[in-house]
């Protein structure tokens, strides 16, 4: 595949845009599959970064899509202040463009809501060549269609931001995480509901499938964070257990960067808080992990596929008793207190039981990582709805369509 | 333009005693909250099944029928006022809470559930659902939908559309579509988004799938009376720059005040030019942290008065004066417009000086009510209706105000929505692509324009203009603007 283009300018973009028949913007492609489309020429934002306008005050920035998640995260660090939807793979260099278009946000989503709460405004060019300014700058604004939240998860499909307006908050002064092992995942499931629905306010709510082991994020005081993990603790008795501040920070970075299953074949893998240490990085954990998954010799020579899929925790259920049997190589962690469902399986034949899962469910995944010839997975029709929408932003069809496209060997077959 | 009996059509949907076009029925429903605009719609019907509203939307589509869904017709920015050759669809009987799943921690309902009984159904499982317009023991949930609404807690909680994840609708093409769905997450552009604040441009909602969330333990409710409008403003700095991040941060001025006084006693400090109401919400842990950081970072800002809530009757007799300060300036002026624009908010102190300015110049007088932490403005322009030019010369003043907000990089509107009111002023907060692109989106949704024509774009739909005075439901005080 060729090197994107790189523009530096807003006029080069509209001459890219004008002189090709199909465009897509990318950031770092730490998500592959969302910027597989056949003919299109791609557009790096890489050489328009950083910071526009950040007022602190405000509880809002301004910066160019193509800046990396990171940057933004130690700026808004240096004011104590923070996206709280956890920006996925800021680690291995996600940037705002690429977090708006695919939606994907980590635990920090349970507390104060997802990318679609905090985008507040968007430099847009559709495909008219016409740039818009959809939204605004300031934290509440009823004004106008709120065109910035249908472009969360919209891959890039409708148009090209350049720029994006972001609403933060400050950031806790401490974390405390503490882990729940559980018997099994309707055990964890029930624990998770009561968490959710508790007092306590937290952070974060996630579940290790494979080591029924949820992790819980307390946000706030330290001697607040204190007071309320002990109240856990005694609900919860010996199952609940606190981790140090280093495991938790690898922990949730784990998570954060889709590492929470240990990587097959690969050398970054981590069982979350299980992290073993005596690695470079401290994050290795080669020989597999502590969560009970095992990969097959067959396994670690096929890539990895990652999805995410949003669900209801009855549904993460019924996933998991499909995959009962087969629990060792189609993993899964739930995200967000159980609306999230992230599975990561091996093998071109694994992905077509995991299509066929979904299907039956009527749940569609957004496939994030491997080598998938489309975006999505299981059932996602393209609605009359989303044509005239896709119709009214990019008249020409300047970018590309909703509609599955082959390349290759397609699984949607 | 339909004709009154070309609505026969209608009659094979509804019975009649739910098909209205009885002269004296009609005028019930030819205003909504805004009062200055009116229109007698044609028709009403009430339908009571989803189906009913569908067949509805289908026969105004294929009859080339304007139409307007209402549901308590509390919008301030006259976005539910009716077309005069269409139907009003009136959602009202549309009021089941269909599902509650505490698990899950949602609730499915119908557009015509008023906003407050949601919590009040959610209440026995510790949950409540956060969105609180002060119109909430009235407004309905699709009218929030329609136009966002806000309230007094969105600094922290954001708007209706934060807490919207999924949306059952009939397009004004008779399509009907589901958006969203019972995740918070989802995956696809997310058109549940657009959907929430379309202001009924779209089509009509019939279930929205709702978020809860647990009932905060414990709230901290102060009332601080500063002797200056710009110290109240620099305490709003303070505390926003401390950090801590309150469930809401509202401000009076003296004459909002001294309305609030004379209409409910509410006992505000005698003497204060503005006073501050600071709430903070959370664990008792955190609040027990959380209120001596307050108090120090307010005692460095000069206040001459504090009083904190000391239990929650005493909470909500500090919020009584707040939430009635837009009816009770009724009592100091027989007419109001109030508006409801947006500044940054290092900017509130210089906006504020300029309304002054602009009010003197005027020699209208302005009362100001705020969302302070999200920098929501609601300037009171008083002035007497029956005073010949007197309405236009209000009017010619909130466009100033507006002006100056989208000068200063703000919005014509945080919460009311733009509707009839504000839609002369949409253009000049967005650039002319932009307004394009909004115009294709509306003509996808609705290609033949029939769904609440004449709201947010600048056209010909609007109403005949004439000053009515304060809604029948304000002056009783069942409904305020916020």
């Amino acid at each position: 595949m060729p090197e994107p283009l790189r523009p530096d300018s807003e006029q080069q973009i509209q001459s890219i845009l004008a002189q090709h028949d199909r465009v897509l913007a990318v950031g770092n492609r730490t998500k592959p599959p969302l910027s597989q489309c056949a003919d299109t020429t791609l557009i790096s934002l890489g050489a328009m970064t950083g910071m526009i306008q950040y007022e602190p005050s405000e509880f809002t920035f301004t910066a160019y899509a193509g800046t990396r998640v990171s940057d933004i995260e130690s700026e808004l660090h240096s004011r104590r202040q923070y996206l709280p939807f956890d920006p996925l793979l800021l680690q291995s260099g996600a940037t705002l463009g690429g977090t708006v278009a695919s939606g994907v946000a980590g635990p920090g989503r349970f507390r104060y809501g997802g990318v679609r709460d905090f985008l507040l405004g968007a430099r847009l060019l559709c495909g008219d060549g016409a740039w818009t300014n959809v939204g605004g700058k300031v934290v509440k604004n009823a004004a106008g269609f709120d065109v910035p939240k249908m472009l969360v998860g919209s891959l890039g499909r409708f148009g090209l931001i350049s720029e994006m307006t972001f609403k933060v908050f400050p950031r806790p002064v401490s974390l405390l995480t503490l882990k729940v092992a559980c018997e099994d995942d309707r055990q964890a499931v029930r624990r998770i509901a009561n968490a959710a629905a508790s007092r306590w306010e937290l952070d974060a709510i996630e579940y290790a499938a494979s080591s029924h082991m949820i992790y819980l994020r307390l946000g706030g005081p330290h001697d607040v964070n204190d007071s309320l993990s002990r109240e856990i603790e005694s609900k919860w008795g010996s199952d609940v257990s606190r981790l140090e501040d280093f495991a938790a920070a690898e922990t949730w970075a784990a998570i954060n960067e889709l590492r929470w299953q240990p990587s097959l074949g690969g050398s970054s893998g981590v069982s979350p808080g299980e992290s073993t240490s005596d690695s470079a990085n401290g994050l290795s954990n080669e020989s597999g992990s502590t969560d009970g998954s095992r990969a097959t010799v067959m396994d670690r020579d096929q890539p990895a596929f990652v999805i995410k899929v949003p669900t209801t925790p009855k549904q993460f259920l019924s996933l998991r008793d499909k995959f009962a049997e087969d629990s060792d190589r189609v993993a899964m962690h739930l995200s967000v207190a159980g609306a999230t469902t992230w599975m990561r399986f091996h093998g071109d034949d694994r992905a077509a039981q995991v299509r066929a899962a979904l299907n039956e469910q009527h749940l569609v995944g957004l496939c994030v990582q491997g080598p998938f010839d489309s975006p999505w997975i299981g059932q996602r029709d393209v609605t009359a709805m989303e044509r005239r929408i896709k119709d009214a932003i990019d008249p020409p069809h300047k970018f590309p369509s909703f509609e599955p496209v082959s390349i290759g060997a397609n699984l949607n077959d | 333009m339909a004709t009154l009996n070309e609505l026969d059509g209608l009659a094979s949907i509804f019975p009649p005693a739910r098909f209205i076009r009885d002269d004296a029925f009609r005028a019930a429903f030819e205003s909504d909250g805004l009062t200055a605009f009116r229109a007698k719609p044609l028709g009403v019907v009430i339908p009571e099944t989803n189906d009913e509203v569908i067949a509805t939307v289908r026969w105004c589509h294929e009859n080339s029928v304007p139409f307007v869904a209402r549901g308590s017709g509390t919008s301030l920015s006259g976005g539910s006022m009716p077309v005069e050759d269409g139907i009003v669809i009136a959602l009202n009987r549309l009021n089941k809470i269909i599902e509650l799943d505490a698990d899950e921690r949602i609730a499915v309902v119908q557009s015509g559930v008023v906003n407050s009984d949601v919590s009040t159904a959610a209440s026995p499982y510790g949950l409540y659902y956060a969105p609180d317009p002060s119109s909430q023991s009235i407004c309905t949930i699709g009218g929030n939908v329609a136009f966002n609404s806000g309230g007094a807690h969105c600094l922290k909680y954001g708007m209706t559309a934060n807490h919207v994840i999924g949306i059952k609708a009939v397009m004004a093409t008779g399509d009907v579509v589901s958006m969203g769905g019972r995740s918070v997450e989802s995956v696809g552009p997310d058109y549940t988004g657009i959907f929430c604040g379309s202001e009924g441009l779209f089509g009509v909602a019939l279930e929205i799938t709702l978020r809860l969330l647990p009932k905060p333990e414990q709230f901290h409710t102060v009332l601080v009376g500063y002797h200056s409008l710009q110290a109240a403003g620099d305490a709003v700095s303070a505390v926003i720059d401390s950090g801590l991040l309150p469930g809401a941060l509202e401000i009076m001025d003296a004459l909002a005040i001294k309305a609030a006084e004379a209409a409910v006693a509410c006992g505000y400090p005698p003497g204060a030019e503005a006073v501050l109401i600071v709430e903070l919400e959370g664990t008792q842990e955190k609040i027990a942290y959380e209120k001596q950081q307050l108090e120090e970072i307010l005692a460095q800002t000069g206040p001459f008065a504090q009083r904190v809530a000391v239990d929650e009757a005493d909470r909500l007799s500090i919020w009584k004066g707040r939430k009635s300060a837009f009816s009770a300036v009724g009592r100091l002026s027989p007419d109001f417009l109030v508006q409801d624009g947006v500044v940054p908010r290092k900017r509130l102190g210089e906006a504020l000086i300029r309304i002054q300015q602009m009010s003197q110049e005027a020699d209208i007088p302005v009362a100001n009510v705020f969302h302070a932490g999200d920098g929501n403005l609601h300037p009171l322009i008083m002035f007497d209706g029956n005073v010949p030019g007197a309405l236009h010369r209000a009017e010619a003043l909130a466009g100033r105000l507006l002006r100056m907000c989208i000068e200063m990089g703000g919005s014509i509107t945080g919460e009311h929505g733009v509707g009839m009111e504000k839609r002369d002023f949409l253009c000049d907060m967005f650039d002319e692509p932009t307004i394009a692109l909004m115009h294709r989106l509306r003509h996808a949704f609705d290609p033949a324009g029939i769904s609440n024509p004449g709201k947010m774009f600048p056209g010909k739909e609007a109403g005949s203009l004439s000053m009515q005075g304060l809604h029948p439901l304000e002056k009783a005080g069942v409904i305020s603007r916020e």
